[in-house]
């Protein structure tokens, strides 16, 4: 059986299976979706079982699509993109009981467009071809929007078109970037081909793929997002419905990243040489503004939302650090941050369902009338904040190690963002738990559910495993991370020893101690074992 | 220079699609004497169809001695059914479309069908001809019928104006054309295309050239030629605004591209230069005041001007390096364009509009996908597309586009058309906020909406706005509760949206690679 593409597309045939639903059965509706998820769920943890740590691409699918242009229906998982598609796998269904009573307008088409941005964003993981890839990317776009804009909150007008413009303007520079990537190396081979594995082989001239470099850097930047491309972030956010916000901070800002991984950075060696000072600079300027303005937000949701510009400024920094630690680290928090900042969202949404607020100062002493929600949110947060034994300790633990040996000041100041984000989100902790009760209608406030239990079950199981056990996850991502920083390097070294030109040198200094860094990282960390 | 004419038996064949067309508009014209209450839709189609058929039945079987005979006056080449086939079915579903507006405007006479059907013959002549002489010919003959069209409805002040415009204009253009023509004559002394390449250069015949391609860009709407889109698109009844937004463009542009290919003006004349600045004013001027537009149908006026800005991108990436990619790219984007233009401008016509004007933004299309949710996923498709979002026609058409321009080397001509369709997306998803995300305000208007029942329509207040007060239309006998053949030209259009954007090879079924090859082979067939 073709896993991946089933992977893929049963969500989208589940959508157009709950479009023949017979009209008015809400209940049905939310069942055959969640049972579509539940598949794609099942179908993902087979493609974990099925695949194994080796470093090259797993489960590959090959088709011609559009062979004139040499475009191909081409996918393929490797160690990086496993564990995004496994959490994209896993926050869908999470989505569907999530909004099992907060949606009740509409529920049909809410359904259907979440099954739709489920197939965007698996194929945006899995597409080896960049044409294909640049398809599920844009189609993850249209969902979101609709979905921030129908059943968004008071500004979602504005929120939802924030969102589509800012990720458009990058995208299309990017497409830009890709067409004049293939153009090139056509112009070189005389082939046309998107094909991404081919493309990595490419020698592309350094001076063009600084260009490349920053067209493909603005739109995953954008996505991140990056400060100070970051402002439809908060916006989107807070205006989103809660199944929305869980999977635009749980997987969407992960396309960035993960762009950055896949495409950006192997293709474009020179390029990232070139734009890693400033990348890191930004990311640690992103840490700390982040958890700064988190720190001073009224608004539940906006806090949750800045502290995923903190966070992901944790992220990219490993990224960039391009050695196994930093990678690694950066791609497990990745992992890290949609189970916490996913299940976060999913808190403040069941509150505000509750409420009809957001407001910190609605709150306080909810921990009285809601045990059980007092003790997965502090669980929660104690995750986000990096507590030793859970999830987020291990990530952001492997990152500040990669930046460390990158370079001293970012590490540094990086680990400021972790003091901050303890005070912010344990102060926001505090303030809606504890304390005395204030307002008389918190005191009825109802306790959670079953399904809600549910719903946050498999979260919470995986950021205690994932804390206390990290090793077969981390292990399945080492091949793949190797790969990619040979790629980083590999090109590197070949490029300087065919030219030998004087404007490579520059990057060459600036690369040299990574790569000793890394070799040295790696001999390291299976001596740790 | 020969004006002797040797009728060859084989061109009855060359003709053949285009006499068909004329005999259908011919016996819809005579009949309507006999036959006042038939309602001649179905005819109408099937003599497209049977055109379409006929015209499919030559491809990749030359004429030559045929075309010879006729002085090389027309030419049945790949490149010409390729575009009459796209121009019948958009005529064809234009007809369907416009079903519903008869319905309610009581435009169904057969002087409507007998003036479409006499344009497509125009269209038809404009793309298959190889001569100067025969090019102005089919231009005029798409042209009097549309002046015509656009004033249809004679009652109404905006019609009146839009058909005035459109004919001061277009005559204006159109001798811009002629005088071009005949200074080419003058400095090659022929007006066969193949033989314009032969001639010498020399100053008049650059300026002949540019005076002829400027009535071209006329009919496209390109900026600086713009002016009149607005107001005529907005005048003319819905069903002729998506006729010259699609057949009438495909005509164009099909003609130009083959002048430019044929005569190869462009390696001496730097023509790459000013389609390159033409392209970037189109493209920029279209969009920026698209964005401020109140209602709908001014605001696809301007983005049909957008696209035709970015059909000049293709255009520039021919003339810069000669041959195919941008030519065929520009054919393919022809497609892409009219189906979603169609669908879009479909949609349009069956919401309707007010008694005192096209439907607002704001007003009256809030609520529409609650009210029609099947249309409101069409529309919202074709807004996608026109956006230039993947996974639809129009994306895969600016991609193939902005391909070729990078192949030529137009990095920065990529960039802005790239930025542009980025300012694109703001309006077309305006539609889509109004639709689905505005509350609706009051009780929908009453509208002359073609889905509403038709009390509403002539009993209610809005009966005073029935267009043609003077004439009522003859009541159709066989009036229907729902425009179906609208139904079907917006699914049609969706799916073709759809499937021109991924369509892969399944089966017999040509997918998108297949759709262009035969693009390809059309601006082949011009060696």
């Amino acid at each position: 059986m073709p896993l991946l593409s089933a992977i893929v597309f049963v969500p989208m045939l589940t959508a157009v299976a709950l479009l023949l639903l017979p009209r008015g059965n809400e209940r049905l509706v939310r069942s055959v979706a969640l049972l579509g998820m539940l598949l794609d769920l099942v179908l993902t943890l087979m493609a974990v079982q099925q695949s194994n740590n080796g470093a090259g691409f797993q489960l590959v699918e090959r088709a011609a699509w559009i062979p004139r242009w040499g475009i191909e229906y081409h996918l393929g998982m490797d160690g990086i993109s496993l564990w995004l598609v496994a959490l994209t796998g896993l926050l869908g269904p999470i989505a569907v009981l999530g909004s099992w009573t907060g949606i009740t307008q509409r529920v049909r088409e809410f359904h259907v467009l979440l099954l739709l941005l489920q197939t965007g964003m698996q194929g945006t993981f899995l597409s080896l071809d960049l044409f294909l890839f640049y398809v599920f990317w844009e189609v993850s776009l249209v969902p979101m929007y609709f979905l921030i804009g129908i059943w968004g909150h008071e500004r979602r007008l504005y929120a939802a078109i924030k969102f589509v413009l800012f990720t458009l303007a990058g995208s299309l520079l990017m497409l830009v970037a890709i067409l004049s990537l293939v153009v090139e190396h056509a112009r070189e081979t005389g082939t046309y081909t998107f094909d991404l594995l081919t493309l990595y082989g490419t020698d592309i001239d350094p001076a063009h793929q600084i260009w490349y470099f920053a067209a493909f850097a603005l739109a995953f930047a954008i996505k991140v997002p990056l400060w100070p491309l970051h402002t439809w972030l908060p916006d989107a956010h807070v205006e989103a419905p809660t199944a929305g916000s869980v999977i635009l901070a749980g997987i969407l800002l992960k396309m960035g990243g993960y762009g950055f991984l896949r495409f950006a950075m192997p293709l474009f060696p020179h390029g990232l040489a070139a734009a890693t000072p400033l990348l890191m600079a930004v990311s640690v300027i992103g840490i700390v503004y982040g958890a700064l303005v988190s720190m001073v937000q009224p608004d539940m949701k906006k806090l949750v939302a800045y502290s995923s510009v903190s966070h992901l400024g944790f992220v990219m920094l490993g990224i960039l650090s391009a050695n196994t630690q930093g990678l690694e680290g950066g791609i497990y928090q990745m992992l890290n941050h949609g189970l916490s900042t996913g299940a976060l969202f999913l808190l403040v949404g069941m509150l505000y369902e509750r409420r009809h607020s957001r407001a910190i100062a609605d709150f306080g002493g909810l921990a009285k009338s809601m045990p059980i929600y007092a003790v997965v949110l502090v669980f929660v947060t104690l995750s986000s904040i990096g507590l030793p034994g859970l999830n987020g300790f291990v990530g952001e633990f492997l990152i500040l190690l990669g930046a460390f040996k990158e370079s001293r000041l970012h590490a540094v100041i990086a680990t400021t963002g972790v003091v901050l984000g303890a005070v912010y989100m344990l102060w926001m902790v505090e303030r809606v738990l504890f304390g005395p009760i204030r307002q008389e209608a918190n005191r009825r406030v109802h306790d959670l559910s079953r399904r809600e239990i549910l719903t946050f079950a498999p979260l919470l199981v995986l950021i205690v495993v994932m804390g206390v056990y990290p090793k077969p996850f981390l292990d399945r991502m080492h091949g793949s991370v190797g790969t990619l920083i040979r790629r980083v390097q590999l090109d590197e070294r070949l490029a300087a020893d065919k030219a030998g030109a004087p404007r490579l040198q520059a990057d060459d200094d600036v690369r040299l101690p990574a790569a000793t860094a890394a070799a040295e990282s790696t001999a390291s960390r299976e001596g740790a074992r | 220079m020969s004006f002797e004419f040797a009728w060859h038996p084989d061109a009855w064949l060359l003709v053949a699609p285009m006499l068909v067309v004329c005999g259908t508009a011919l016996v819809i014209l005579v009949g309507d004497l006999f036959l006042p209450n038939v309602r001649w839709t179905i005819p109408a189609l099937a003599g497209l169809a049977l055109a379409a058929a006929l015209a499919l039945a030559r491809w990749n079987q030359p004429l030559a001695a045929a075309e010879a005979a006729l002085n090389g006056a027309l030419r049945l080449d790949a490149f010409a059914i390729f575009l009459q086939v796209a121009i019948l079915a958009c005529a064809g579903l234009s007809l369907l479309g416009a079903q519903a507006y008869h319905e309610r405007a009581g435009t169904g006479r057969a002087e409507f069908f007998v003036l479409v059907l006499f344009a497509t013959v125009g269209m038809m002549v404009l793309v298959a001809s190889s001569d100067l002489i025969t090019m102005f010919l089919g231009l005029e003959l798409l042209s009097f019928p549309t002046y015509v069209l656009c004033g249809f409805l004679r009652q109404q002040i905006k019609s009146n104006e839009a058909a005035l415009k459109y004919f001061v204009l277009g005559s204006f253009a159109s001798s811009v054309f002629l005088y071009g023509i005949a200074l080419v004559w003058g400095a090659s002394g022929s007006t066969q295309l193949a033989e314009i390449a032969q001639a010498p250069e020399s100053p008049l015949l650059y300026l002949g050239a540019l005076l002829v391609a400027t009535g071209f860009l006329f009919k496209i709407g390109a900026v600086p030629f713009h002016m009149w889109v607005p107001d005529v698109y907005e005048g003319a009844p819905t069903p002729v605004t998506m006729l010259m937004a699609t057949a009438v463009k495909i005509a164009a542009f099909g003609a130009l591209v083959r002048t430019l290919l044929v005569t190869t003006l462009y390696q001496t004349l730097p023509l790459g230069t000013i389609l390159w600045w033409c392209a970037i004013l189109t493209m920029t001027v279209g969009n920026m005041s698209a964005l401020t537009q109140p209602n709908i149908k001014r605001m696809l006026a301007f983005s049909s001007v957008a696209h035709a800005g970015y059909m000049l991108v293709g255009l520039a990436a021919v003339a810069t390096t000669g041959w195919p990619a941008g030519a065929s790219a520009v054919l393919y984007y022809l497609l892409a364009y009219a189906a979603m233009n169609i669908g879009a401008f479909t949609v349009v016509t069956l919401l309707g509009r007010r008694a005192e004007g096209e439907l607002q933004f704001d007003r009256d299309w809030s609520g529409v996908a609650r009210r029609h949710p099947g249309l409101g996923v069409a529309m919202a498709l074709f807004m996608i597309a026109l956006g230039g979002l993947p996974p639809t026609a129009g994306f895969f058409g600016k991609y193939s586009l902005f391909r070729a321009a990078l192949d030529a080397g137009l990095v920065s001509l990529v960039v802005i058309a790239v930025l542009n369709s980025l300012v694109s997306v703001y309006y077309y998803l305006r539609v889509i906020v109004a639709m689905y995300m505005k509350a609706e305000r009051e009780a929908p208007p009453v509208l002359l909406d073609a889905l509403a029942p038709r009390v509403h329509a002539f009993d209610g207040p809005g009966a005073m706005a029935a267009p043609d007060v003077v004439a009522p239309p003859p009541a159709p006998r066989l009036a229907e509760a729902r425009p179906w053949g609208a139904f079907l030209a917006v699914a049609v259009c969706a799916v073709l949206t759809l499937w021109l954007g991924i369509g892969p090879s399944l089966g017999g079924l040509p997918g998108l690679s297949q759709v262009m090859a035969w693009a390809e082979a059309a601006v082949e067939s011009l060696r």
